[in-house]
């Protein structure tokens, strides 16, 4: 009997994924074949669709996590990605450690979300609900098609191979193990802005109404993305031994773009929720993000373009996710043109200088952003065809991405103080004034600091510096009204402030924690300090203010791999920098492990290399304010949950969307 | 624990005695460094989007060691990246050269930010001409009093979003 | 305002595909050669038997110059594409090559057991005459005209036809 289950159960997970793709078949179809039978029954049936998707789509993950986890070398996808001595928690997330797992976990969150939205949409829109998860269920539909027939993890292997290949090394790793379900669950979760984005266009629905209900999704989506590209940052930068965390790599570049027009989508949404305006732009960013998001799975599966994280190259397949791509945005993109601008703003922007123009610029900035990072990246191929090849890489992006970036901060420093429909100069300047001018002052202590540093670190330190200012002026001035209004000390006002406005100040710990992150590349990226020695045992290194002493190598053997070990005393303190050169034998590619001592105030990192003439090649760096790039991931992470925590009671007026749905979203 | 003891001692004493002898404080070698500047500036044209400084496939090897000759040689930075270009084309360069097919990418971004800047001014301001508010003189005293005081009451008051 | 956004959009998107859908096509790791058009530098040294050699034009003839290693799989795939060209346009062209990053034994070992149908191959141990020429891996073929001029540079396996059209290309 064990040994039926043992032989059949994947078998049973590969029945239960085809069932669900026959059943979202059946999901897409609903609203339409309801229509034409005449069934209202028929339409709702999409929302039990939903759950058994889900359902299984779950028992066909499930079949192949116990096919890792029992080594189960008959699936082929189990054997070339992993290996007995595998650590568990590898086994299980090898699952998304290829590309077809990893397009299947794609598959399966974008059912979960589809469920929820039916649990929400049962409530909130039922009767827009079926044709949003039609919509839902066509985007499912390509991706299982895709996994069942083209890139299908339930292969088998007959017979089973004695062991298996082993993980990539690359990805044994805890921050690379979880980077692949953040990012996935910001891709995915832009489906559903893009999917109210449709059902809108196809049912004529008012944008007002629904756009408050998108808040959350969009804020979750966007957080996520966030999450893992920052994971994805924190892996590569203790990892690869380069010191650096972003070399804006193809690959890369693919989830930074929908990370951009995320951005402006959620920025957009608040204008909309407050102005009643931006309707158009709304419709355009909701769509425009989630296309991106399969814009960057064709890049990254299909082979166009040359990067250290693509899979493995396969152009039948990338024939496929771009035709459905294709289909997808053409599909998207003409129902925007014709039918986008059904309803008329209900406002209109009175004067070029307000806040609502400012948002306008932001999103135009965002837009910027995205295209240049796009044409950047696709720029090679397109000189490919005329014969041509170049290369576009960090020096190009930094030159002309930073500055932009600095736009971006700019307006992050003016927008709060700027007020809506129409600004008064006067009154903008009193409240900036004294940001501006400690702006300037930091800029000018920057350049006393160091004059030969990039003209980058001068400014942007001006710019954080203004900002911050910027923020505090407003927290106070906020916080002495409150106080002067409500009779309490400047304490409690500020307390009460922050716990009654959590939209609003959860807003304002995110732009903290960019600034904190601007900080922390600031540091690192102009004032790194690096060295490239041949070490012998007892010399010593002085770099950065930090001197290291080499104490010789230590040689072990752990799990599924083989460590050569240097020993790097960090004079001054009790700490032993320990980096690694590791061979895994399965999989024959030695991976180093770098040495980082951190504090808040820098990184000492170390690499250590190859052995010439008895001693051995040391890459050192010492990089400053590194870690508040992390920091200011988790204010971020903080600041989002703060915002999301504003209560159903709240007190403050609510907002247009909110009242014709009767309830808060 | 007398042994521990002893053993610890001794260790210390040995310890401090080598590392007077070896402690060497030494620095890296400004030819390597360089090689690593130049290096950084020209792709490996056999890797995935890394530049020559950062790779270790033979390629990159042989790139470095030559560009360690070529500055023994006393040769320049900028005849050094030539040479590599003169053989490999603009490829091996990092970053696309600031002239033809490279400086329209370089010009891309800014002039795509300007254009796309006025070009919404221009839309915002041909719509907002449309939408006007009801000019004050339409009013009556009392509304225009009205909407002063609450307008005064708003500047003073109330929480920015 | 959305007639105009028509406009935009669609081109774009066309543009894109389009794009994309080469891509699928071209390999990300081909790099067109600058030296086509340029005079085959004059490499010395020796070949594997120790004798001096210089590489370039050959006997004044048309010259093959290709770049094999024993180590390398596809050199074995083109290997009989030159045999056969070796015996076909016999003494119209000079055919030599360049040993590219390979110990004497092995590199010897494999043309007394595959064939040598090269005049002599250059033993280029370090690699750096490889880097002169912008070699990046190997198999790769270069066609210098009688003037000393590459004509064209190959860097994949040869086929008989890209043998012939390159033999055509230089004899002009």
């Amino acid at each position: 009997m064990q040994g039926f289950i043992d032989n059949y159960l994947i078998e049973f997970g590969h029945l239960a994924a085809f069932t669900a793709l026959i059943l979202t078949m059946v999901q897409a179809a609903a609203p339409w074949l309801s229509g034409r039978l005449q069934s209202p029954a028929l339409a709702r049936s999409g929302v039990m669709a939903s759950y058994i998707v889900l359902i299984l789509m779950t028992i066909g993950g499930a079949t192949l996590i116990h096919a890792f986890v029992t080594s189960d070398f008959t699936v082929k996808y189990v054997a070339s990605h992993s290996n007995t001595e595998l650590p568990l928690l590898y086994k299980v997330t090898a699952l998304w450690g290829g590309h077809e797992g990893s397009l299947y976990l794609w598959a399966w969150i974008l059912s979960a979300f589809t469920a929820i939205l039916a649990i929400q949409g049962k409530r909130l829109f039922p009767l827009r609900l079926p044709v949003m998860l039609s919509v839902q269920a066509c985007l499912l539909l390509g991706f299982l098609g895709l996994i069942l027939f083209l890139s299908n993890p339930f292969d088998r292997l007959l017979p089973g191979a004695i062991e298996g290949s082993d993980l990539n090394p690359l990805l044994q790793d805890p921050g690379m193990a979880f980077h692949p379900p953040m990012l996935y669950f910001g891709y995915v979760g832009f489906s559903i802005p893009f999917a109210f984005a449709m059902t809108a266009m196809l049912t004529r629905w008012e944008t007002t109404l629904w756009i408050g209900l998108i808040r959350r999704w969009t804020l979750f989506a966007w957080t996520m993305l966030t999450v893992g590209i920052m994971l994805g940052g924190w892996w590569a930068y203790y990892e690869l031994g380069w010191g650096g965390y972003w070399a804006w790599d193809p690959v890369e570049n693919a989830s930074f773009m929908p990370w951009l027009l995320g951005t402006a989508l959620v920025h957009s949404i608040t204008v909309q929720e407050n102005r009643r305006m931006l309707q158009s732009w709304n419709l355009f960013l909701a769509i425009t993000t989630f296309s991106l998001s399969l814009l960057g799975t064709f890049l990254v599966r299909s082979g166009v373009l040359s990067s250290v994280h693509a899979f493995a190259v396969d152009p039948g397949r990338g024939v496929y996710i771009l035709l459905f791509m294709v289909t997808v945005l053409v599909v998207a993109f003409g129902l925007f043109i014709a039918k986008g601008r059904v309803e008329s703003e209900k406002e209109a922007i009175t004067s070029l200088a307000s806040r609502e123009m400012l948002f306008v610029f932001n999103n135009v900035l965002f837009s910027v952003l995205c295209l240049s990072v796009l044409i950047a990246t696709l720029y090679p191929l397109a000189l490919d065809a005329l014969g041509e090849k170049i290369t576009i890489g960090v020096p190009y992006f930094n030159s002309v991405m930073i500055p932009l970036f600095f736009l971006v901060i700019f307006l992050m420093g003016i927008a709060p103080a700027t007020p809506w429909r129409q600004v008064n100069l006067a009154r903008l300047w009193s409240r900036l004034w004294l940001p501006t001018v400690l702006g300037f002052s930091a800029l000018i202590a920057m350049y006393v600091w160091d004059s030969q540093a990039h003209w980058f670190a001068f400014v942007g330190t001006g710019l954080v510096a203004f900002v911050l200012f910027a923020m505090l002026v407003d927290f106070i001035r906020n916080a002495r009204r409150r106080a002067k209004q409500q009779s309490v000390n400047i304490l409690s006002a500020w307390l009460q402030l922050v716990k009654r406005n959590r939209r609003y100040y959860g807003g304002m710990f995110v732009h903290l924690g960019i600034l904190v992150i601007a900080i922390g590349m600031i540091g690192s990226g102009i004032f790194r300090s690096e060295q490239v020695v041949l070490m012998a045992k007892g010399d010593v290194i002085e770099i950065g203010g930090e001197k290291l002493r080499f104490d010789g190598v230590k040689q072990f053997r752990k799990d599924n791999y083989i460590a050569l070990q240097g020993q790097f005393a960090l004079l001054g303190t009790d700490f032993v920098i320990q980096p690694e050169r590791r061979k895994y034998p399965v999989q024959e590619a030695p991976t180093t492990e770098s040495g980082i001592h951190s504090n808040w105030a820098r990184d000492v990192y170390v690499v250590i290399g190859e052995i010439v003439g008895g001693r051995y090649s040391v890459h050192a760096y010492v990089n400053p304010l590194v870690e508040w790039i992390w920091y200011g991931g988790f204010i971020i992470v903080f600041g989002i949950g703060w915002s999301f925590s504003q209560g159903l009671r709240d007190k403050r007026i609510r907002t247009p969307a909110a009242l014709s749905q009767g309830k808060m979203a | 624990m007398n042994k521990n003891i002893k053993n610890i001692l001794t260790s210390v004493l040995l310890l401090s005695i080598s590392s007077l002898v070896f402690s060497a404080g030494i620095s890296e070698d400004p030819l390597e460094r360089k090689v690593l500047d130049i290096a950084a500036k020209l792709r490996c044209t056999v890797c995935q989007n890394q530049p020559v400084a950062e790779s270790n496939s033979d390629l990159a090897k042989d790139m470095r060691a030559a560009i360690k000759e070529k500055l023994q040689q006393g040769q320049s930075e900028k005849e050094i990246i030539q040479f590599f270009v003169d053989r490999f084309g603009d490829y091996v360069l990092l970053s696309p050269p600031k002239t033809g097919n490279g400086l329209v990418v370089w010009l891309f971004p800014p002039i795509l930010l300007l254009f796309t800047f006025f070009a919404v001014v221009m839309i915002m301001r041909s719509r907002s001409a449309k939408a006007e508010i009801t000019p004050p003189s339409a009013l009556s005293k009392a509304d225009q009093e009205r909407i002063r005081r609450a307008r005064n009451e708003s500047n003073k008051s109330g929480e920015d979003e | 305002m959305m007639r105009n956004v028509w406009w935009v959009i669609f081109p774009v998107l066309i543009l894109l595909f389009g794009l994309l859908a080469y891509g699928l096509t071209t390999n990300p790791k081909h790099i067109p050669s600058p030296l086509i058009g340029k005079p085959f530098p004059a490499l010395q040294g020796k070949d594997l038997n120790g004798t001096d050699v210089t590489l370039g034009v050959v006997d004044g003839k048309p010259t093959i110059v290709n770049v094999w290693a024993s180590w390398c799989g596809a050199c074995r795939t083109e290997h009989n594409v030159l045999l056969r060209g070796a015996r076909r346009y016999g003494d119209s062209i000079s055919l030599v090559a360049i040993n590219y990053k390979d110990e004497l034994p092995n590199a010897r070992r494999w043309l007394s057991s595959l064939g040598d149908p090269y005049q002599w191959s250059f033993h280029d141990l370090s690699g750096r005459a490889g880097l002169e020429l912008g070699v990046y891996g190997v198999p790769e073929t270069f066609f210098i005209n009688k003037q000393g001029i590459i004509v064209e540079k190959i860097s994949a396996p040869l086929t008989d036809e890209m043998l012939a059209n390159g033999v055509a290309l230089m004899s002009k």
